[in-house]
């Protein structure tokens, strides 16, 4: 069984005025059905892009480039345009970070939804206006009827995102790509929707990808774990192994920043990485994380950086072994992580 | 592996077809049910303009059944007949109801000319301003959309137009072609698209760097439809308001064209055409001049009024 998705070397670049920006440098993955991969890193480390990438949403003039992108058997790299829209809404669907921007302003919310499912199964609109009504009631939107008559400008922003996953699972697709979908909402609400999500994808059977910066997210539900920094999968594996025995620095660093319920004491110092993302202009020379890594030695500077298997599933990059942890303590963080 | 091939029953498609209609009417009722009419209400300037364009325009619609004379017919014997109030306030018995506003010098109805030539002013504001829109919208809009070369080469076509002088080229064209109501509509419209094309493609660029057009791209809607349906209805309302600035405009060069004599001839009764042939009797009868410039100006002012008041209304802040 072939991966429902399959990424080999993925590569973005975007040539500017000064320069050819290369946000996404080779990154490599597969998503199996029913899976939820999550990709983590902070800011302006390629994630956003990647997941654009995936459905073609870039602007023309970013060029993308990989060795396989291959879904359900098709390579996307080599659709038309034509084949493309046919499968975007229909067997992937992307659900986006700003639920107040993303539905459009003048039409109403029954019209928008609808008009997902009449574009890729045709029918009637009686047909499409009932599964709208249908998959409203499913993520949890009361009055779903009424609801379809409103305007975006009526709805708040969790009512939004709301409809936004309604609108993404109008044709059941196989691949849901969530590109943060809880930042732009308050804390009580995000966990609803994580919940709703994660619960929705067991139900359908879709694979997820789902984009973040919070690792408190990725706890929650992940089954697979890609950490990216500087357009590079520094560290993948299942959620488990990089949660309990998290290889890379910038993992690792990323884990301190977290504060642990019952763990962290009030007046104790969190973890801190200094410094910021290098540009993602040019190429990069040796280890991307080197100027900020507390290890960099002379050597992360230059050369190419290998690729270790520290289980299977479970790679990093990196110079050096990273230094096994006593299991008692991380596994006990892996579950104050998953709780909290 | 399972098949992207979408299934659908054979007897769904006339459903279907009929659908899609359904999709695109209900899209296009949308502009109607979301027109705030209570604020119009409220807003003075934009009540006058409208008010004021409606009666011209019904003034100029029913001319050929309202005006008290025909147009054309010359009556030699009541020359220069002032208009009414000259009985009132001059005691000029010249002056009588039969003429409300007077005769010209040729002792034609100067109301019934007034009122056909909204029919001139009207038509040449309204299509010429349709004309430039259409074309300066499809410029713009492309500029806007996608950008890159497309907008390079419609920022060039849009400076080489600037660069032309309006009067000058429409003189040279209707000295070359003769003058004719088509002609001159055809000129104008073809000359004031810029703004339009300006406009559209930094108010399309707005629109489409907004998430919910590239998440339209997401579900799977083509180039032509996300530019239909996803940007056009939110660039309307600044498309409204140049309307009504071009149509201002048009009907401004189709008097100024008029005027020097290249514009509508003689003897239709254009307002442009009726200040040409009053500018010699301005000392002893004044109101041949001033009769059809005021009407003008109400015309202009009444027109940017309802283009302001639409603007207002449609500002994107007060919506809900």
């Amino acid at each position: 069984m072939t991966a429902l998705l399959e990424v080999t070397d993925l590569r973005v670049s975007i040539p500017l005025e000064d320069g050819v920006l290369n946000p996404v440098r080779g990154i490599s993955f597969k998503v199996d059905k029913g899976e939820t991969l999550c990709i983590v890193g902070e800011s302006g480390c390629g994630k956003s892009l990647t997941s654009l990438s995936l459905m073609r949403l870039l602007p023309t003039r970013a060029r993308t480039s990989a060795g396989a992108l291959r879904f359900a058997g098709k390579d996307l790299l080599a659709l038309s345009e034509r084949e493309m829209n046919a499968l975007r809404g229909d067997r992937m669907a992307m659900i986006f970070q700003e639920p107040m921007t993303s539905l459009n302003p003048a039409y109403t919310i029954g019209n928008q939804l609808a008009e997902v499912y009449l574009r890729h199964r045709g029918g009637t609109a009686r047909a499409a206006h009932e599964r709208a009504i249908h998959l409203l009631e499913r993520v949890g939107v009361t009055g779903a009827a009424e609801r379809l008559r409103q305007y975006p400008h009526q709805l708040s922003g969790g009512l939004r995102q709301r409809v936004m996953i309604a609108m993404a699972l109008m044709c059941e697709p196989r691949l849901i790509i969530a590109d943060e979908p809880t930042t732009a909402l308050d804390v009580t609400v995000q966990a609803q929707i994580l919940r709703l999500l994660k619960e929705l994808q067991r139900e359908m059977g879709m694979a997820m990808i789902l984009i973040t910066h919070d690792l408190g997210v990725v706890a929650r539900v992940a089954d697979r774990v890609a950490v990216m920094y500087a357009g590079q999968i520094v560290e993948s594996g299942t959620a488990r192994q990089v949660f309990a025995e998290p290889s890379h620095p910038y993992t690792r660093g990323l884990l301190q920043c977290i504060p642990i319920p019952g763990q962290v004491q009030p007046g104790q110092r969190l973890g801190a990485i200094p410094g910021v993302v290098p540009s993602l202009t040019g190429e990069l020379a040796g280890c991307a994380f080197a100027n900020r890594c507390e290890l960099a030695q002379a050597e992360c500077r230059g050369g190419a950086i290998p690729d270790r298997v520290k289980a299977p599933l479970h790679q990093y990059r990196c110079r050096f072994e990273a230094p096994r942890r006593a299991p008692q303590a991380s596994a006990s963080r892996d579950s104050a992580l998953a709780a909290h | 592996m399972h098949s992207l091939q979408i299934p659908m029953a054979p007897e769904a498609s006339m459903a279907e077809a009929q659908s899609r209609w359904w999709l695109l009417l209900r899209r296009a009722a949308v502009v109607l049910r979301q027109w705030p009419w209570r604020r119009m209400s409220r807003n003075g300037g934009f009540m006058f303009g409208l008010v004021v364009l409606l009666s011209i325009a019904a003034i100029a619609a029913l001319a050929p059944w309202i005006a008290p004379h025909d147009p054309l017919v010359q009556d030699i014997a009541n020359r220069r007949v002032p208009p009414i109030w000259y009985q009132w306030f001059s005691e000029d018995s010249n002056a009588s109801w039969a003429h409300v506003l007077g005769t010209d010098k040729l002792g034609r109805d100067y109301l019934s000319r007034l009122m056909h030539g909204a029919r001139i002013s009207l038509s040449i504001g309204f299509s010429a301003a349709l004309i430039s829109g259409i074309i300066g919208t499809v410029l713009g809009v492309c500029a806007g959309y996608f950008g890159g070369r497309v907008d390079a080469l419609v920022s060039f076509i849009v400076t080489t137009r600037l660069a032309l002088p309006v009067v000058l080229v429409a003189l040279a064209i209707v000295a070359l072609h003769g003058s004719s109501l088509p002609v001159l509509i055809l000129v104008l419209g073809l000359l004031l698209w810029d703004r339009f094309a300006v406009v559209m493609r930094s108010v399309t660029r707005q629109v489409a760097s907004l998430e919910y057009v590239t998440a339209a791209r997401a579900i799977g809607c083509s180039t032509l439809r996300i530019i239909l349906t996803e940007i056009l209805p939110n660039v309307m309302n600044a498309f409204i308001v140049i309307v009504t600035i071009e149509m201002a405009n048009a009907i401004l060069f189709e008097a100024a064209l008029s005027f020097l004599g290249l514009g509508v001839q003689p003897p239709s009764p254009s307002w442009g055409l009726m200040l040409a042939e009053a500018k010699e009797d301005i000392f002893f009868s004044p109101w041949m001049i001033t009769i059809p410039g005021t009407a003008l100006f109400v015309l202009v002012l009444a027109i940017n009024l309802f283009g302001d008041g639409i603007r207002d209304l449609t500002a994107p802040k007060g919506r809900s």
